[in-house]
């Protein structure tokens, strides 16, 4: 089967939903399928461009793929007989950032013109699709509440699952991720000086603004922690991160009401590894059960210190522990092999 | 610098155009520019979509994204930018030069107004580029012609042209191309029927239904004198089989471009074997001295085959001219950089 | 060049005959002309008129044939939908260059309405293209002023042939190619009538109104204006050249009776005895309210036979020179048409005069090679624009699937680009084109 994978792209950005094609593409080639992913420009600023860039899209002919698997706004408004959308979110702009008064489009009578073409240009597609999918409950009660639509939730594996295999580990606990105050990193180097056993702390993932990495220096240093807690503050190549990931004790991992698992739960449930989170972690909590496969605590650095000194005082458990984890993320079977099946039915 | 390349491709085709295309991007890379390739999904070009298309290309514009693009395949020359360089690989022929020999609309009034105006549109286009570039002197003679506009040539390299690599001169004429009908592969194989040295053929490439044609001749040949290879080779297999190549031959009608397959003989220092007929790869060879350019004649070439497999010295001479002529029309990639980016 | 000309044929029909003088003489100019009848229902049966150029049933033309047997198609329409039923379906589909007759096409409207089941189209094609219905029980006078729906046929075409200047503006507006003003051949109204006679300014005077009569020919004022004036009613008869329907025929009768105006009606005439009672006129009366029509045939009869002319100061017969005509205001009251009449009826040599220089200039200025070289250089505009007409429905379509209002800025902007690619200095901007948005 010869498929198109259509995505958008800011020239010289690159993302998850970048990775999330490419990684798409590749195990479609894998499995047997012809696929190609196009990256076609998208202009959205200034708003006035967004018209353009509608018809842009919806101008684009193919006539030689059996399947078009479309991410983004705009790239779904390209026509094809047999479209499947993979939503991974609508122009934001025109909708929940729209009311939350977050929108680069003006609330003015042009603005609203424009909201409203964007909004008919979406349900277009959605009318056309042979089947919507959604990375996401969020962007699936979007879609309902917005348009009126339902999307079925397509969670996306993990990119590149062989990476995360696993192995020997050693003394200690990895915060991956995206670094910023939301994720609360800083609370796991104040536990650090509260925890009574001598692991280690390593901290590695890219920091959203130059002072979140600041602040999580200062931290460490006023803390006097700097030689237990290791700052790796950069986008790190996957192979890199997985290397921390496979020899890590425990992965915590401790957004604030995250919408989904979150590609940090995945990684180290794949590899094995007990995820130490906190109670309003949100979606987090779906695969990691207190007790079961890591540990749930009170966003306090006492009961994460306490949390951590459990999980290192007792390695047999917290291996068994790291092995449910392994389970049950196997369990929910969100493998590409089944998201290719269901993509491609 | 940050550079855009934009051109157009049919999704899961690959080859041909995207050479040049993915080529320049690495290159570009390694002298550290910041580069992004987008194709944009080229359409079929024998119906009014084409105008739609190249409206529709005219809504993208990269300007807030690059210092410039270079733009390859019509219509991505219609992607707006401020500074825009094309590398102008051909025409949307079947309205230029081929309409009188290959039309597949009829000649209606219509369609000769739709020509005119298709040419019209290319100028306005090619008239807005920081600078034009083609890919042979045959393009910009009909840039020149079709649209009255002045460009510059610059002849494509090869990537990592280093892989090819001089072994001997060996007893087997050599053609490396996908099995296509102007591509005339039969030519060759009839030859071999006229031949009277023990002369060897090898037609290598990915077969297409114009291979039928080529296997039926060489069914009556005696075995073992043709080889064909109906697979897309590998460039390690390429490399290897010119390198013991007595010389090739590329004979295809009314080429764009002046022929990869005849710039990678000239660097294993084989010569090349064409027709009069053959457009842009002339302007590489020239008759006597980086090969032959001949009738497209079985018996022709066939004499030619013949020369050369009983005069080594003359395959070696013609070989060793292919070599000095890619330094000669000052092909690389350090001044292709150069030009594009100026 | 081929080309299809979707007309009535029959022989009743004036713009049938105008169509076979005009297809004939392209013909004659190397150009393979097909004619495709549009009349429908019982108008289709009627006698087609003779001609050498092969006749098709329009009902049969599809858009695909029209598209790849011809270069362009000519549409003639005029309000009357049986005689064009089948060229308003074509013009819907395959549109090219509408020959506009008659300025007012209301009644094409509702007929296409009718005919398709859509009964309240008149009212949206109207808010579309003036931004309102007409109101309630609107006067027919406010109708032609102000919604005559030419603009609607004009934005089905491609191109477009007006006959006078007076309407042009609003083709031009409505219309996404160009549009050519050509005056239609008068030869055919050259009905080879002698010059009028001497007379004396006390001899008796045949004053008349040519064609068929209906009420916008305000043939009642022309018998009150001839009453109010005792030496006009002493000394003149006038006639009605042509048929009048019952109950006008019985009223215009009586109120001649009544004034004391000498009137005679004549009925329907052959060709011959229509041309033989004009030798026999002095004075044609040629007034329009309101106008309607692109050119008047009986004008140009009128002039053609050297008649003095009393006309209207509006449409196409403000366009006849002042020294040529005697011109009355548009909405002048009665008794301007008195002294127009009294001016023609009393000052005989100076009308006379102006009658035979009428006739040269009508010669000279309706002329059928001038308007085959017309048409011809229109259809060559037109057949070099078709592609990008193709490409402004495209860009149309797809704003109307994103819900873009015709006014967006956007499209301006992608017209523009439009303009600068495809266009060129011999053609109407494209930016004009808000295009068929009523097919």
């Amino acid at each position: 089967m010869k498929v198109l994978v259509l995505n958008t792209m800011t020239p010289f950005g690159w993302g998850g939903a970048e990775e999330l094609a490419f990684h798409l593409t590749k195990n479609l080639n894998a499995a047997g399928a012809d696929a190609e992913q196009f990256r076609i420009p998208f202009q959205w600023n200034p708003p006035e461009r967004l018209i353009e860039s509608m018809l842009f899209f919806r101008g684009l002919r193919t006539w030689n793929v059996d399947r078009m698997i479309a991410f983004r706004f705009p790239a779904y408004l390209m026509p094809h007989d047999n479209k499947v959308l993979w939503v991974i979110h609508q122009f934001r702009q025109a909708y929940d950032l729209w009311d939350a008064g977050m929108s680069n489009i003006e609330d003015s009578e042009r603005g609203r013109e424009i909201r409203a073409t964007i909004k008919r240009a979406d349900e277009m597609a959605f009318a056309e699709a042979v089947k919507i999918f959604t990375n996401h409950q969020t962007t699936a009660d979007r879609l309902k509440h917005y348009n009126g639509w339902d999307g079925e939730v397509l969670l996306p594996p993990l990119n590149d699952p062989e990476l995360f295999m696993g192995g020997e580990r050693e003394n200690y606990i990895l915060a991956s991720g995206r670094v910023n105050s939301g994720k609360r990193q800083y609370l796991l180097v104040e536990a650090m000086a509260h925890s009574r056993s001598n692991v280690r702390l390593v901290i590695a993932g890219p920091p959203d603004s130059p002072g979140d990495a600041d602040a999580l220096r200062a931290l460490v240093a006023e803390r006097g922690l700097s030689d237990r807690v290791s700052l790796d503050l950069r986008f790190l190549p996957r192979e890199k991160l997985a290397d921390y990931v496979n020899r890590a004790f425990a992965v915590a991992y401790m957004p604030y009401d995250e919408d989904g698992i979150g590609y940090v739960t995945m990684e180290a449930a794949n590899a094995g590894k007990p995820v130490i989170t906190l109670g309003d972690s949100g979606g987090v909590l779906d695969l990691v059960k207190d007790g079961e496969t890591g540990r749930v605590c009170e966003p306090t650095a006492e009961a994460l210190a306490a949390a951590i000194d459990d999980l290192v005082g007792a390695p047999a458990r917290s291996l068994r522990l790291g092995e449910q984890a392994r389970t049950a993320w196997a369990a929910r079977e969100i493998t590409w092999a089944k998201t290719i099946e269901r993509l491609l039915a | 610098m940050r550079v855009i390349l934009v051109s157009t491709a049919v999704p899961v085709m690959y080859g041909g155009a995207r050479f040049i295309v993915d080529w320049l991007e690495l290159v570009l890379k390694q002298y550290g520019h910041q580069v992004e390739t987008v194709y944009l999904p080229a359409v079929d070009h024998s119906d009014t979509r084409y105008f739609e298309q190249m409206l529709n290309f005219r809504l993208c514009n990269l300007a807030e994204f690059a210092d410039r693009i270079i733009t390859f395949r019509p219509p991505s020359h219609m992607v707006q930018h401020p500074c825009k360089v094309m590398w102008f690989i051909h025409h949307l022929r079947v309205f230029y030069d081929v309409w009188h020999v290959y039309r597949p609309v009829p000649d209606t009034a219509y369609w000769r107004a739709y020509r005119a105006r298709l040419m019209a549109a290319d100028r306005v286009a090619l008239s807005e580029a920081h600078r034009v570039f083609t890919n042979s002197l045959t393009v910009s003679e009909r840039v020149k012609n079709f649209n009255g506009v002045d460009t510059e040539v610059l002849y494509p390299p090869l990537m990592n042209p280093e892989r090819f690599y001089f072994d001997s001169y060996g007893d087997e004429i050599v053609c490396v191309c996908r099995f296509e009908h102007h591509k005339r592969q039969y030519l060759l194989a009839e030859a071999m029927r006229h031949v009277r040295t023990p002369v060897r053929l090898r037609l290598c490439g990915a077969s297409t239904e114009a291979l039928a044609r080529v296997e039926a001749v060489a069914e009556e040949i005696p075995a073992g004198r043709v080889t064909i290879e109906a697979r897309w080779i590998s460039e390690e297999e390429k490399a290897e089989r010119l390198a013991s190549a007595l010389a090739i031959a590329y004979v295809p009608i009314e080429e764009d471009g002046y022929g990869y397959p005849v710039l990678e003989a000239a660097h294993a220092r084989k010569a090349s074997i064409v027709t009069d007929d053959g457009g842009a790869v002339r302007e590489f060879v020239r008759d006597g001295v980086e090969g032959f350019v001949l009738p497209p004649d079985p018996k022709a070439i066939a004499e030619i085959f013949d020369r050369l497999w009983s005069d080594r010295k003359l395959a070696a001479r013609l070989g060793d001219g292919a070599a000095a002529r890619i330094d000669e029309l000052g092909i690389g990639w350090p001044r292709v950089v150069e030009r594009l980016l100026s | 060049m081929r080309i299809a000309w979707v007309t009535p044929w029959h022989d009743r029909s004036s713009i049938a005959a105008d169509s076979k003088l005009i297809a004939e003489a392209m013909a004659a100019r190397g150009i393979e002309m097909a004619i495709l009848r549009a009349e429908i229902g019982d108008a289709a049966n009627l006698p087609a008129r003779p001609t050498d150029l092969p006749i098709y049933p329009a009902g049969f033309a599809t858009r695909e044939w029209l598209r790849d047997e011809f270069d362009t198609v000519i549409y003639s329409l005029g309000d009357h939908y049986l005689y064009h039923g089948d060229a308003i379906r074509l013009m819907r589909v395959h549109p090219g260059i509408t020959v506009i007759h008659d300025v007012w096409v209301a009644g094409v409207v509702r007929g296409w309405a009718v005919s398709s089941g859509a009964p309240s189209f008149p009212a949206t094609a109207a808010t579309l293209l003036y931004g309102a219905p007409p109101p309630a029980a609107a006067p027919i006078e406010w109708l032609f002023a102000n919604q005559p729906m030419t603009e609607w046929a004009a934005s089905l075409s491609v191109g477009a042939v007006v006959h006078s200047m007076h309407y042009e503006p609003r083709v031009r507006a409505a219309c996404s190619g160009p549009v050519s003003v050509l005056r239609i051949p008068a030869e055919r109204h050259d009905l080879g009538i002698p010059a009028p006679r001497r007379r004396g300014p006390n001899d008796p005077v045949v004053i008349a109104t040519l064609g068929n009569i209906h009420p916008y020919k305000i043939v009642s004022e022309i018998i009150q204006a001839i009453g109010a004036s005792p030496r006009l009613r002493a000394l003149c008869q006038y006639r009605l050249i042509g048929s009048a329907d019952e109950p006008l025929r019985s009223e215009l009768l009586e109120l001649a009776g009544r004034l004391g105006v000498a009137l005679d009606i004549s009925g329907f005439l052959s060709d011959a005895d229509f041309a033989a009672a004009i030798a026999e006129t002095d004075v044609v009366c040629c007034l329009r309210r309101p106008i309607m029509e692109g050119t008047s045939g009986s004008m140009l009869t009128a002039l053609l036979a050297s008649r003095p002319t009393l006309v209207c100061d509006g449409g196409a017969y403000a366009e006849v020179p002042d020294k040529l005509v005697a011109k009355i205001p548009p909405e002048a009251p009665g008794d301007a048409i008195t002294a127009g009449l009294e001016r023609l009826v009393f000052a005989p040599d100076a009308a006379r005069e102006m009658g035979a220089r009428a006739r040269q200039w009508v010669l000279d200025s309706y002329s059928l090679e001038d308007y085959v070289s017309g048409l011809i250089a229109l259809a060559q505009q037109v057949i070099s624009r078709a592609p990008l007409a193709d490409v402004a429905r495209y860009v149309t379509t797809q704003a109307r699937l994103l819900g873009l209002s015709p006014s967006d800025p956007a499209l301006a902007r992608i017209a523009a680009e439009a303009d600068c690619l495809f266009a060129d200095s011999d053609a109407n901007g494209w930016v004009e084109t808000h295009t068929p948005h009523l097919r």
